[in-house]
C-alpha cells in the first residue's frame, strides 16, 4: 500500500500565489478525480508534485509513504514511484520512447529485449504502431497518439502513484475508451493510485472515481463521490466560484 | 624562424624547393592574422606566438604503435609530423610524395599567410590521383599523427579525383599529448561525375592549436558529401570552402562539435555557388560545456551566373553551461535572382521542458541531458557521409560527454 499525502500545500512562481493550502491523499487502488475552472491551479498541483523547476513550496508538505519529496529532484520523486502524465507532452528530437525506457530508472530489472518485447505487446494493445517508439518521442505526432504514449510509459514503468493531467485532451473517443480501459486495469490488478485532472465526465465513466474534488483558486473547496461530477456536468462550477461582489470589494481593497 | 633559407633544408625536386623558397618569400609581405579582421573575428589568433613553435626539418624515425591499427577494411595512409609514413597503393588509386615527382605538379597560389606556410614549409605534400571511372573499394584512412613536441606541422594533401569516379576518404587528426601548432590543409577537387564521401575527425590533444582549411572544389553533376566531427584542440579552426564550380554539382558539409574545458572551435565556411543549378547544404551542429567556446561564421556566396541555385546553411549550438559562449554568424551574398537560399543559426541551453520530462520518467538529470545532447546531435551522427566509421565517431563523442560529472553548472 502506497500514499500520498498532500499538507496544506502552499507553492508560487516567482510572481504568483497559486496553490493555497491543498490537503488530499491517494492511496493505491484509489481513484481521485480533480476538476475545476481554467487557471484554478491544477496543472500546477501536478507540477509542484513532480517537483517542476520554476515553483517553490512556501508552506505544507507532501508525503509518499512517510518519505518527504519536497526537497527531491523530479527523477527522484519518479524513482520513488510517482509518475505525471504531461497535458502537454513535449517533443525531443532523436530521443525515442525505447531510450527513456533503456535509461529509466523505473524500468523492470532484466533482460532488455525481453522488457522491450513486453513493452511492444503492451503498444499493440494501446494501438501505437511500433515505429512511434523508435522516433523522437512525441515528435510529429497527433494530440491522440502523444496520450497513447504517455499511456504506454506509465503502463510499462510501473509507478505507484500517477498524476494524469487532462490525459483525455487530443483523444478521440476510441482512443480515450483503449487508455482509459488500461489505466483502470492498473489500478485493479496492480493497485495503481491515481490522481485524474480533468474538464469532462467521459473519461470519469470509463475510470470510475472513487472521489471527485473541486478545485477553486488553489485549493480543494468541496470533495464528494461520483455524482458530484454529474453535478458539475450539469451545473458548471459557478456554485463553487467566490462571488463577484467579494472579488469586487478585495479589488476595491487594493 | 620562417624563412626562405630554411624551407632549402626540406627535401624536395629542384622544382619543389624553388616553389617553396618562392612561396616563402612572398609569404614574408603577408602580415600576421589579426582579430581585427573579418575571418578571425571573435578567435583568439592575437595569442599565437609563431616563435613558440618549430617547423619539422627531419622526418621522425619512430614509428608509431598503432599507426595500422584500424587498417582492416581500410586502404590506409598515414602521416607523423606533416612526412607521410606509409601508404597502400592500389589499381584504383595513386598516392605520391610530392617530394618525390620529378615533373612539377600544379599549386594553386596562396591566398594568406597560412595558406603560404603550409605550402612553402609542408615537408612531404601528398598527392592521391584517382583516375576516371575509378571506384575505390574501401574507405581511405588518412592518418595524421603527431610525435615531436612544440612543433610546427604543416601536412599538405591534394586529393585529385577524375570524372566518375567514386572514393569514401576519412581523415583523421589524432590526439596526442603534444604542445604544437598545426596547420594541415586538404584540397579535394572532383571531376564531373564523380562521387565523393569525405570524413574528417579532429580529436588533437588538448594542447594543440589547429589552423586548418579544407579546399573542395566539385565539377559537374559531381557530389561532395563532407562531414567534420571535432573534439579536440586548445584552439581549433577548420576553415571549409565548398566551390561548386561545374553546372548540377552539388556540395553537403555538415558537422558536429563538442567543446568543454576552455576549448575554442571556430568554423568558418563558404559554400561558393559559380556554376548554374548547384545545390548546397550545410548542417553545422555543436555542443558546448564548461567554459568552452564555438564560433561559426558562414557565407553563402551565389555568383551572377549561377541561376537554379539552392543553398542552405544552419547552425545550431547547444549550451550546457551557462559559461560556455557561441558566436554564429550566418551570411548570404546572392548575385543572381533564380535562387533558393536559407540561413538559420540558433544557441540555447538544454530545454528545461524536456529534462523535466525525461525526469519525470525516472530518468536522473545527467543521464536526460546526455540523451537530449545525443538526440541533440543525432540528425547530423545519422547522415555521416562515411558509415564504417560513423560507431566510432559516436563512440568518441559519447565518451567525452561520459566524461561530464555535474550538470547545470
Amino acid at each position: 500500500m502506497t500514499e500520498l499525502q498532500i499538507k496544506d500545500l502552499h507553492a508560487r512562481t516567482p510572481t504568483t500565489q497559486i496553490l493555497n493550502g491543498v490537503n488530499l491523499n491517494v492511496r493505491s487502488g484509489e481513484v481521485h478525480a480533480l476538476m475545476g475552472p481554467n487557471g484554478s491551479g491544477k496543472s500546477t498541483l501536478s507540477h509542484v508534485l513532480m517537483g517542476r523547476p520554476g515553483y517553490s513550496v512556501t508552506q505544507g508538505e507532501i508525503t509518499l509513504d512517510g518519505v518527504d519529496l519536497t526537497g527531491l529532484q523530479t527523477w527522484e520523486r519518479a524513482q520513488l514511484g510517482l509518475f505525471l502524465v504531461l497535458q502537454y507532452p513535449v517533443e525531443i528530437e532523436g530521443v525515442p520512447a525505447s531510450s527513456i525506457f533503456e535509461t529509466s530508472l523505473l524500468s523492470p530489472e532484466g533482460d532488455f529485449e525481453e522488457n522491450l518485447h513486453h513493452v511492444r505487446q503492451e503498444a499493440e494493445y494501446l494501438g501505437i504502431p511500433t515505429g512511434h517508439l523508435l522516433r523522437g518521442v512525441n515528435l510529429d505526432m497527433s494530440g491522440g497518439e502523444k496520450k497513447r504514449l504517455e499511456t504506454l510509459q506509465l503502463v510499462t514503468l510501473k509507478p505507484s502513484i500517477a498524476i494524469l493531467d487532462e490525459l483525455d485532451s487530443g483523444l478521440d473517443i476510441d482512443g480515450l475508451r483503449v487508455v482509459s480501459n488500461r489505466i483502470e486495469r492498473l489500478t485493479k490488478e496492480d493497485g495503481l493510485g491515481v490522481l485524474v485532472i480533468t474538464h469532462y465526465n467521459r473519461l470519469l465513466e470509463e475510470l470510475k472515481p472513487d472521489q471527485v474534488h473541486v478545485f477553486v483558486e488553489g485549493r480543494i473547496v468541496v470533495s464528494g463521490d461520483s455524482s458530484l461530477a454529474d453535478e458539475l456536468e450539469s451545473d458548471g462550477y459557478e456554485k463553487w466560484m467566490p462571488s463577484t461582489e467579494t472579488s469586487v470589494a478585495l479589488g476595491g481593497l487594493s | 624562424m620562417y624563412t626562405p633559407e630554411l624551407v632549402q633544408e626540406l627535401r624536395g625536386h629542384e622544382w619543389l624547393r624553388k616553389l617553396r623558397t618562392e612561396i616563402a618569400t612572398s609569404a614574408s609581405g603577408f602580415s600576421h592574422p589579426s582579430r581585427e579582421e573579418e575571418e578571425w573575428r571573435y578567435s583568439p589568433i592575437d595569442k599565437l606566438e609563431l616563435g613558440r613553435f618549430t617547423p619539422v626539418l627531419s622526418k621522425p624515425l619512430i614509428m608509431p604503435n598503432d599507426a595500422k591499427k584500424k587498417s582492416d577494411g581500410f586502404h590506409t595512409i598515414s602521416t607523423v609530423d606533416g612526412y607521410l609514413l606509409s601508404h597502400d597503393q592500389l589499381d584504383t588509386y595513386d598516392v605520391h610524395s610530392v617530394s618525390d615527382l620529378e615533373e612539377p605538379i600544379e599549386f594553386e597560389t596562396p591566398a594568406d599567410m597560412l595558406g603560404s606556410m603550409n605550402l612553402a614549409f609542408s615537408p612531404d605534400p601528398v598527392l592521391i590521383r584517382v583516375p576516371r571511372g575509378s571506384r575505390v573499394d574501401l574507405p581511405l584512412i588518412i592518418d595524421h599523427r603527431w610525435e615531436k613536441e612544440s612543433a610546427a606541422c604543416f601536412p599538405l594533401i591534394r586529393i585529385e579525383i577524375e570524372e566518375s569516379a567514386e572514393i569514401e576518404i576519412v581523415e583523421i587528426f589524432h590526439h596526442a599529448e603534444v604542445d604544437s601548432l598545426i596547420v594541415p590543409e586538404t584540397k579535394i577537387v572532383i571531376g564531373n561525375g564523380s562521387n565523393v564521401n569525405y570524413q574528417q575527425v579532429q580529436n588533437l590533444g588538448p594542447n594543440v592549436w589547429q589552423l586548418g582549411t579544407l579546399d573542395v572544389s566539385v565539377g559537374q553533376q559531381a557530389n561532395f558529401h563532407g562531414a567534420i566531427a571535432a573534439i579536440g584542440g586548445s584552439y581549433a579552426r577548420l576553415k571549409t570552402n565548398c566551390c561548386l564550380d561545374g553546372r548540377g554539382a552539388s556540395g553537403k558539409v555538415s558537422a558536429i562539435y563538442h567543446g568543454n574545458g576552455d576549448q575554442v572551435l571556430d568554423f568558418r565556411t563558404h559554400q561558393k555557388h559559380v556554376a548554374r543549378d548547384t545545390q548546397s547544404d550545410l548542417l553545422f551542429k555543436g555542443i558546448l560545456d564548461d567554459e568552452s567556446t564555438s564560433i561559426y561564421t558562414g557565407l553563402i556566396h551565389v555568383h551572377n551566373e549561377a541561376s537554379g541555385t539552392n543553398a542552405f546553411q544552419t547552425n545550431r549550438t547547444l549550451k550546457l553551461c551557462d559559461r560556455a559562449w557561441a558566436e554564429s554568424v550566418p551570411n548570404l551574398e546572392i548575385e543572381n535572382n533564380d535562387v533558393k537560399c536559407s540561413h538559420a543559426s540558433t544557441v540555447s541551453p538544454v530545454d528545461e521542458d524536456q529534462r523535466f520530462y525525461l525526469e519525470s520518467r525516472g530518468v536522473p538529470t545527467l543521464d536526460a541531458e546526455k540523451l537530449i545532447v545525443r538526440g541533440f546531435l543525432q540528425e547530423v551522427v545519422s547522415s555521416l557521409p562515411v558509415e564504417a566509421i560513423n560507431g566510432w565517431i559516436a563512440d568518441l563523442f559519447n565518451q567525452k560527454l561520459d566524461t561530464r560529472a555535474t550538470y547545470g553548472q
